[in-house]
C-alpha cells in the first residue's frame, strides 16, 4: 500500500467506527449484551472499558445527528420543541432524541455539568426524563479549577461513580484491569502526542485532524465497545508510522502546496469537508489544530486506585477538548493559542465563535488582544459549527480567502 | 523588592543543598551574547522536530520526572547574567538515556514589572527556535529531546542555557540578566525544586489574576455554591427547569 492508501484506509476505518456514535449506534449498543449506560458528556473510557460496560454519549449522538441527509429538518424539529433557537445544535439534537422517544432505556444514566451550561441542562433533562424514571442515576460535579485539590475532588466523585455503576450493573472495577487499561490509555496518549509533533513538520505530512479521529476512536468509540480500545492503539500506531515516514521523506499532504498554516480555535464543523479540503487545494491553507485535534499529554498515575482516579480526573478536566476551553480560565484559553501558534508554526488564528459557544464569543476580545500582542493575525468568523445554513461553507471560504489576502498570506 | 525575589533567593540555597548531598554541580559563565553558539538559534532555526530515532537524549519524560519555573525580578543584582549551573549528568554522558529534568530560569531587569509576566511565560515556548532541540511539553514542566546531530556537534546544557538566554534577551529589551539552572540528577532532587516552583506559580497566578482583572476579566470566582450570593437564583432556575421537563 502507498502512504496515501494507508491514510485513506485509516480514514475509512475511522468513519466506519463512528457509526457506533450515532443514534442508531446508541440503540445497537443497548443490544450488545453488556450493561449499557447513557452519559451526557465524555465517557471517561478508562472506567467503562475496564468494567466491560458500554457507554453512549448524548451530546456526541446529538452532534452526529447534525450530519447527513435530513440534518437540517432534524435541527428544525428540535428547535420546534421550544428550546432557545441559538442553543448549540448538538445539545438541541440530544434533547430532541429524548423528546422523540427514540432512545433505549439504559441500565444507568450518568450526567455532568461539563463542559458547559447547555450540556448541564441536557443532563437535567436526562435526569428528569419520564421513561427513565426508574433508571439509577449519578451526577458528576466537575470543578472549574486546575489545582491538585480539584483533581482529587473530582477523583473522589469518580470513585463514588464507580461504586454506583457496580451497584447498578453488577460489574466490578478491579485494580489489575484498571491498571492494564490505564497503561494502554497512556500509550494512546503518547501516540497522539507523537502524531501531533510530526505534523509540525513543514510541509505538514498528514491532515492534523487525524489526531481528532484517533482521540475520538480511543475515547468515544471505545467507551461504546471496549473491544475497540486496543484496536484504537493499533490505529494510532499505523498513523504515527505513516506520518513519520512522510516526515522523513519530506512529503506533504497529497495535492497540497502548503503556503499558510492556521489555527481553527473551536470545534471542527460538521460541514468541514466542504471547507478544509478547498482551503488546502485552492489556497494552500492547512488547518493545523482545532479543539479536538489539540491534546496535552496527561498520563494516568497507576500507583494506586486513588492516584489513578485523581489522574483520570485531571485527564478529564484538563485534557478533554471543550472542557479544557470552556471550564477553565481565560488565561489557559489564551495561553493555549500562543503555544499552538508557536509550536505548529501557524500564520494566523481563526476564531470561528460557534453560535452555541457563548463562552468563546465572550473571549473574542481577549483572544484578539493576545494574538495582537504576539503578532498573530486574528480573524473572527461567527458561524454555527453544526448548522451550515447559519453561514454556508462557501461564505466561510470567501471570508477566509479575503482575510488571508488582506494579511498578505495568500 | 519584587514579588518573586524570595523564591529567587531560595534557588542558591537549593543548589548548595544538592551540592552538600554529593551531587555533581558544574557552574559556568557564558561568554557575551555576541559569541556564536554551536547551533542555530532564532525563529525557524530548525524544523522543530527531533524524531525518536534521531534522539540522543530525552529530558523530563513524565515517568522520569520534570519541573520548571521562570522567576523574574526588578533587582538584576540577584541574577548572575550568563551563569549556567548543571546538577547531574550533562548531554555527553547520557547517550540514549531518559533523564529527569529541572529547569529554572532567573530573569532580572530594572524595568521588569508584574505586567511583563505573561510575555516572559510565553517566551518559554521554544517551538522551532533552537537547532536540534524539541520541546514536547512545556506547561509547568519541560519534556524535551536533544538530537544526535547537535549532541555530536558539542551541544551541552550550557549551550541550551546560552540559547535560552539569547532568545529571551532578543524577546524583551527589559531583560538585563538571565541565569539558568538545570537539574538532571534524580527525580527526588526535583521535589524540593517543585516546592519553589509551586510558590512561584502561586505568585504568577496571582499576577495573572490582577493582570486579567485590569482587562475586565475576573479569574478568581470560586464557583463555590455554599458561599455564592447567587445560589438561590441558581436553585430556582434548576427547580423551574426540572418542573418544565417533568411536565413535558
Amino acid at each position: 500500500m502507498t502512504d496515501q492508501e494507508i491514510i485513506n484506509a485509516l480514514t475509512a476505518e475511522g468513519n466506519e467506527y463512528f457509526k457506533a456514535l450515532t443514534i442508531a449506534g446508541v440503540n445497537d449498543n443497548a443490544r450488545m449484551g453488556r450493561p449499557f449506560i447513557i452519559v451526557s458528556d465524555d465517557a471517561l473510557p478508562e472506567i467503562p472499558v475496564a468494567m466491560d460496560i458500554s457507554c453512549s454519549i448524548m451530546t456526541v449522538a446529538g452532534a452526529m445527528g447534525t450530519v447527513g441527509p435530513g440534518a437540517a429538518e432534524r435541527i428544525d424539529k428540535a428547535t420546534e420543541m421550544g428550546v432557545e433557537n441559538r442553543l448549540c445544535a448538538s445539545v438541541k439534537m440530544g434533547a430532541y432524541f429524548l423528546k422523540a422517544g427514540i432512545l433505549p432505556v439504559p441500565d444507568m444514566v450518568i450526567t455532568t455539568n461539563s463542559p458547559c451550561d447547555a450540556v448541564d441542562m441536557l443532563g437535567q433533562m436526562m435526569d428528569n426524563y419520564p421513561p427513565w424514571a426508574k433508571v439509577p442515576k449519578f451526577r458528576l460535579d466537575a470543578p472549574h479549577g486546575q489545582t491538585d485539590e480539584d483533581f482529587v475532588y473530582f477523583g473522589a466523585q469518580l470513585k463514588e461513580m464507580v461504586q454506583a455503576i457496580e451497584k447498578a450493573t453488577g460489574k466490578k472495577l478491579t485494580m489489575e484491569r484498571f491498571v492494564e487499561v490505564a497503561e494502554e490509555s497512556n500509550r494512546q496518549a503518547s501516540l497522539i502526542m507523537d502524531f501531533q509533533e510530526l505534523t509540525r513538520a513543514v510541509p505538514c505530512p498528514v491532515d492534523p485532524d487525524m489526531a481528532r479521529v484517533g482521540w475520538e476512536l480511543a475515547r468515544w468509540v471505545a467507551a461504546t465497545d471496549p473491544s475497540v480500545f486496543p484496536k484504537a492503539t493499533g490505529w494510532l500506531e499505523r498513523l504515527v508510522d505513516v506520518t513519520e515516514r512522510k516526515v522523513k521523506a519530506k512529503t506533504g499532504m497529497d495535492g497540497v502546496q502548503e503556503k499558510i498554516r492556521f489555527l481553527w480555535y473551536d470545534v471542527s464543523p460538521s460541514w468541514g469537508s466542504k471547507l478544509f479540503p478547498r482551503l488546502r487545494s485552492e489556497l494552500g491553507a492547512v488547518c493545523m489544530k482545532t479543539y479536538y485535534s489539540f491534546h496535552n499529554y496527561i498520563p494516568i498515575d497507576t500507583t494506586s486506585m486513588d492516584s489513578m482516579l485523581a489522574s483520570v480526573a485531571k485527564k478529564y478536566l484538563m485534557g478533554t477538548p471543550m472542557t479544557r476551553q470552556a471550564m477553565h480560565t481565560a488565561d489557559v484559553f489564551c495561553d493555549d493559542i500562543v503555544r499552538i501558534c508557536k509550536e505548529d508554526k501557524c500564520d494566523a488564528m481563526i476564531m470561528p465563535c460557534h453560535i452555541g459557544h457563548r463562552d468563546t464569543n465572550a473571549y473574542q476580545k481577549l483572544a484578539r488582544d493576545t494574538c495582537r500582542a504576539n503578532g498573530i493575525p486574528f480573524f473572527f468568523l461567527g458561524c454555527d459549527v453544526w448548522d451550515e445554513r447559519y453561514m454556508p461553507a462557501d461564505v466561510v471560504f470567501d471570508r477566509l480567502k479575503t482575510f488571508f489576502q488582506s494579511t498578505g498570506l495568500a | 523588592m519584587t514579588l518573586l525575589d524570595d523564591q529567587i533567593c531560595k534557588v542558591p540555597e537549593y543548589v548548595e543543598e544538592l551540592r552538600s548531598r554529593g551531587r555533581a554541580v558544574t557552574v559556568s559563565d557564558a561568554p557575551p551574547i555576541s559569541v556564536a553558539l554551536p547551533v542555530a538559534v532564532g525563529k525557524g532555526a530548525h524544523s522543530g522536530l527531533v524524531l525518536r530515532g534521531d534522539t540522543w537524549l530525552e529530558l523530563g519524560n513524565p515517568e522520569a520526572g520534570s519541573c520548571s519555573c521562570t522567576l523574574f525580578t526588578a533587582t538584576p543584582g540577584l541574577v548572575r547574567d550568563g551563569r549556567v549551573t548543571v546538577i547531574g549528568p550533562d548531554v555527553s554522558d547520557a547517550c540514549g538515556k531518559s533523564l529527569p529534568f529541572g529547569q529554572i530560569l532567573l530573569i532580572g531587569g530594572d524595568e521588569l514589572q508584574e505586567g511583563d509576566c505573561e510575555l516572559l511565560m510565553h517566551m518559554g515556548v521554544i517551538g522551532d527556535s533552537i537547532e536540534g532541540y524539541m520541546v514536547r511539553s512545556s506547561r509547568q514542566s519541560v519534556w524535551s529531546r536533544i538530537s544526535r546531530d547537535v549532541a555530536l556537534k558539542g551541544f551541552t546544557l550550557k549551550t541550551l542555557g546560552r540559547a535560552l538566554r539569547t532568545l529571551h534577551k532578543a524577546g524583551s529589551c527589559k531583560i538585563q540578566a538571565m541565569e539558568t539552572i538545570f537539574v538532571t540528577s534524580s527525580r527526588e532532587d526535583l521535589e524540593r525544586l517543585a516546592e519553589i516552583a509551586r510558590e512561584g506559580q502561586m505568585i504568577t497566578r496571582e499576577i495573572a489574576r490582577v493582570t486579567w482583572k485590569a482587562r475586565g476579566v475576573d479569574l478568581d470566582c470560586t464557583l463555590d455554591c455554599s458561599s455564592c450570593a447567587d445560589k438561590t437564583v441558581c436553585d430556582d432556575i434548576k427547580e423551574l427547569l426540572g418542573e418544565r421537563v417533568s411536565a413535558s
